[in-house]
């Protein structure tokens, strides 16, 4: 850690009309930021959520009768992070394992590590075009959901590498030589041991990981489609082979595409609820992860 | 530490859980099948292909099956949504995708064999590179130059419009509108709406290029949505998207747009939409029934019903 | 959350390189089977490279589809050419390279000041409950999806600024302003809980000390806790930085989209907006022109990675967002 460097001489003397001047600016910008989030929590679910109704959730839109429904993007969401989360779970926790328990070369896990940073820094867009001209050009897999995942799967990966590698920090050496010492041989003792204590980092990187699946538009729009008008048909590949939009993506289209700003509210007010019930999943599991850290 | 996990476990499982329910409804609401009336939830989604609306009365005796892939123009999209839903309503074992995807690309991955019908709503280009297709044109679309309700301008011609879109023109009281900047709002380029609107009032030549600080946006809906929201605005879209709730079609030479000056030819500015197929190469049974479909009576019933003029 | 833990167990917790190998009772894992013991240990490995094979297949991938546009355009003209006319086969992204540059740098401007502030107050001076539920809110600023950023932003930002324009006498539209304020709103959670850990992971007797010689409150927070939490700080910026400069969907819904060198008040196009804008329309050399734009960012996204990578090594800042 660096030292005070940056201490001056220290004035005593008071100044006071100066100190209360920053004071106030510091209350007063942090009220700002408090009324401004809950401003548009309000706004956005008083515009959204009248649009909400039981068919709003669960058809299809029907351009004969003009009515309109989320039900297909709620599927296309739903399938792409599911089948994400099951290739980059396994994947996630495995880097991590390999990073916290076998990597011996300090390269090596800065490397990994540094790889990771990178992802997580990457923006959407880029992720976007990426899938496009790998998954859905070179992979031959066209504009599908299956192109989605895939992209997607690359971008939460180092979300739940990260919080595994932190749960599977926070298990004391003493197990590990414990079990180790006990005759266990190291892959049983990862199985029995280390897994199960590092679940709850898996979670947490499971959330994380919705959340941003949920948010994201760009690379989606790019690589899965734009559209969701009916409910992707065939078998379960035939699905994931066609293209479809998720929730955020059709919120791109009803706001700016259709112009349509009540169905654009209606799904805002959708994702929020999704929003805020992650992130007070969130907050239960990092309340959990306290308590039984030590 | 037991019961931690224990929650923690119970809410993993849970989401598990809601996630495999989820897919498994749509598992079992999917496949199409006439017995589409077991989906779990509620019936909503499967219901109106059930009960049915006006045109079911001529559908073919052999069922049809399979997915027929299409894609192209983002301008036909409302109408094509439209067919596209009532064709399957009437054939509940056809797919027809539609990617929307520009009209561009409509065309190359036509000719590609990607797609087997593409959509476009522009010709096709004669210098060679979009060979190899035969375009069916299956209604003509009014492009509408739209401005803000509060506008108070009445009429624009040819000379006016390139003016404002090559900038030349700056304020609403030179063609007939409030004391105000005009703030010209355009569509991005290769947009099919963006080179017949060029094409026909004569911008994008070498000497009338669109000026650069024309605000720029992705989609028609997206011209109305601009359009609206900002009381100087002007744009150009497809006539089958106006909303005169949220924007004023303003006439042009004199001629307000509209349904019966569209067929009586006295409105000018229009382009006609198409369905792309491989010269020469064979529809399989689906597609052709929706080629069939679109061209025929209930089709063009459809693209009446949408503000666009039938071919037929 | 999770960094306030990890600190204090560190020490008794197995590094990379800790009880592993050499603690293993060796006899024990030979007869537990070792050719399962060696396949674990390659599959683990193959895990860890993923991330890395996706990094090296993305820039080989970025590189392979953007180059050929740069190498045809010219590199000259295609970052300092000032026209962007795919129609007649002129693709200068100059304008969005500023564009992009301009909105980026006053979003950093306008928000790491702000951020600084409400994370002092979140850190020292807020009473717990106030700041349990602050945090609590800027974490949802920070989950809520981009496109709902872009809604409220065509809807709340740009009708405001509307009405500047016409004060003003200029046309109403999108503009550079307008970007910047949607800007900071999204990288402020960012620069907010980065700055906040920093602060709080300053050893509290520097603040006793300057208190004990006799420094106000606000004193010693800003002459010693700020600046000893500087390069934690200073890696929020650069991850709002990053933040920013890739954004795409809010930004144009509110931006105006004109490629045009930025003036506040003006349509402005970043370099991530054109992507998605003229994405479906583009075929041959303007797609290959977009990809062209996908290779800039890129480049200049590694640039602010590895100025991150490096202030988290130098720093011991850890990034937890």
């Amino acid at each position: 850690m660096s030292e005070p460097a940056g201490i001056g001489p220290i004035t005593v003397k008071k100044r006071r009309g100066g100190e209360t001047a920053l004071y106030g600016l510091i209350y007063l910008l942090s009220a700002g930021i408090l009324v401004m989030v809950l401003y548009f929590v309000i706004y956005i679910l008083t515009r959204g959520i009248p649009a909400v109704t039981p068919a709003f959730l669960t058809t299809a839109p029907n351009p004969i009768e003009k009515t309109v429904g989320i039900f297909p993007s709620l599927v296309n969401t739903l399938y792409i992070i599911f089948f994400s989360l099951l290739i980059a779970v396994p994947f996630g926790v495995g880097g991590a394992i390999y990073l916290n328990e076998y990597a011996k070369h300090r390269r090596l896990t800065a490397l990994i590590e540094f790889a990771a940073g990178v992802l997580s820094g990457i923006p959407s867009i880029l992720y976007g075009i990426f899938g496009y001209v790998f998954f859905c050009l070179l992979l031959d897999l066209k504009v599908s959901l299956l192109a989605g995942v895939l992209t997607l799967t690359i971008m939460v990966l180092p979300i739940i590498l990260r919080t595994t590698q932190e749960a599977l920090r926070t298990v004391p050496v003493s197990y590990r030589e414990g079990a180790l010492g006990l005759g266990a041989a190291k892959w049983h003792m990862i199985r029995t041991l280390l897994l199960p204590c590092s679940l709850k980092g898996v979670l947490a990187g499971v959330i994380l990981s919705i959340g941003r699946m949920v948010s994201e538009s760009a690379a989606l729009l790019l690589v899965a489609g734009g559209s969701a008008m009916y409910m992707p048909a065939g078998s379960l590949f035939d699905q994931l082979a066609s293209s479809g939009s998720t929730l955020s993506v059709e919120l791109y289209r009803y706001a700016y595409s259709r112009g349509d700003n009540e169905t654009a509210f209606g799904i805002a007010a959708v994702l929020l609820f999704i929003v805020i019930t992650l992130n007070i999943l969130t907050r239960l599991v990092a309340r959990r992860l306290t308590a039984t850290g030590h | 530490m037991k019961k931690t996990t224990g929650i923690l476990l119970a809410l993993l499982a849970l989401t598990a859980a809601l996630l495999f329910t989820a897919c498994g409804a749509t598992d079992a609401g999917t496949p199409t099948p006439p017995a589409a009336a077991d989906v779990p939830p509620s019936s909503p989604p499967a219901a109106p292909p059930a009960d049915g609306t006006p045109a079911e009365d001529d559908t073919p005796a052999p069922p049809l099956s399979g997915v027929v892939k299409t894609g192209g123009s983002t301008s036909v999209e409302t109408v094509m949504n439209a067919l596209i839903f009532q064709f399957q309503a009437d054939n509940t074992g056809v797919t027809v995708d539609y990617e929307m995807n520009g009209s561009g690309d409509g065309i190359k991955n036509t000719i590609s064999g990607l797609y087997e019908i593409g959509h476009s709503s522009r010709e096709l280009k004669s210098d060679g590179s979009e060979d190899g297709l035969d375009a069916i044109a299956y209604a003509i679309d009014g492009i509408a130059v739209v401005a803000n309700l509060e506008n108070t301008v009445s009429d624009l011609t040819k000379d006016q419009l390139l003016g404002i879109y090559t900038g030349a023109v700056s304020n609403w009281q030179d063609v007939g509108g409030p004391d105000a900047p005009i703030t010209v709002v355009t569509r991005e380029p290769g947009s099919g709406t963006r080179s017949a609107f060029a094409e026909i009032i004569g911008l994008e030549k070498d000497d009338t290029p669109i000026a650069a600080d024309a605000s720029v946006v992705d989609s028609t809906g997206a011209v109305q949505t601009t359009v609206s929201q900002n009381p100087n605005a002007i744009g150009y879209m497809s006539f089958s998207d106006v909303d005169d709730t949220k924007v004023n079609a303003v006439p042009y030479e004199g001629v307000a747009i509209s349904t019966d000056t569209l067929k009586s030819g006295d409105y000018l500015l229009k382009r006609e939409f198409y369905l792309l197929t491989r010269t020469g190469a064979a529809l399989s049974p689906a597609a052709q029934a929706f080629t069939d479909f679109v061209l025929g009576a209930d089709g063009q019933r459809i693209v009446a019903d949408n503000k666009l003029l039938p071919i037929r | 959350m999770s960094r306030r833990r990890r600190k204090p167990n560190r020490p008794r917790t197995s590094g990379p390189a800790g009880a592993g190998p050499s603690a293993r009772p060796v006899g024990a894992v030979r007869r537990a089977g070792a050719p399962v013991e060696r396949a674990m240990h390659g599959l683990f490995l193959l895990c860890g490279l993923l991330a890395v094979a996706a990094v090296l297949f993305m820039a080989v991938y970025m590189v392979a589809s953007g180059g050929p546009v740069i190498a045809k355009v010219g590199p000259g003209p295609f970052l300092l050419g000032q026209t962007w006319d795919p129609e007649r086969a002129q693709f200068g992204i100059l304008p969005m390279i500023l564009a992009s540059l301009a909105a980026t740098l006053g979003a950093v401007l306008v928000a790491l000041p702000a951020g600084i502030l409400s994370a002092v107050f979140l850190a020292k001076l807020a009473p717990p409950r106030i700041a349990a539920a602050l945090r609590a809110l800027i974490d949802l600023l920070a989950g809520i999806p981009s496109v709902v950023y872009g809604l409220l932003g065509a809807l709340l930002i740009a009708p405001a600024i509307f009405r500047l324009q016409t004060v003003l006498g200029l046309p109403t539209r999108g503009s550079l302003l307008a970007a910047i304020l949607l800007l900071v709103i999204m990288i402020l959670p960012t620069i907010i809980s980065v700055s906040e850990s920093a602060i709080r992971s300053v050893p509290a007797p520097y603040e006793d000390a300057a208190l004990a010689l006799g420094s106000t409150r606000l004193q010693s927070l800003f002459k010693v806790t700020v600046p000893a939490a500087r390069s934690g700080i200073a890696a929020g910026a650069v991850l709002g930085t990053g933040r920013a400069i890739g954004e795409a969907m809010a930004v144009i819904m509110v931006a105006g989209n004109a490629a045009i060198l930025p003036e506040l008040l003006k349509p402005v196009r970043l370099l991530t907006a054109s992507i998605p804008l003229e994405w479906a329309y583009s075929g041959g050399l303007h797609r290959e022109a977009l990809y062209g734009i996908g290779l800039t960012l890129f480049v200049f996204i590694m640039i602010i990675n590895i100025v991150l990578n490096h202030m988290i090594k130098k720093g011991g800042v850890s990034l937890d967002v």
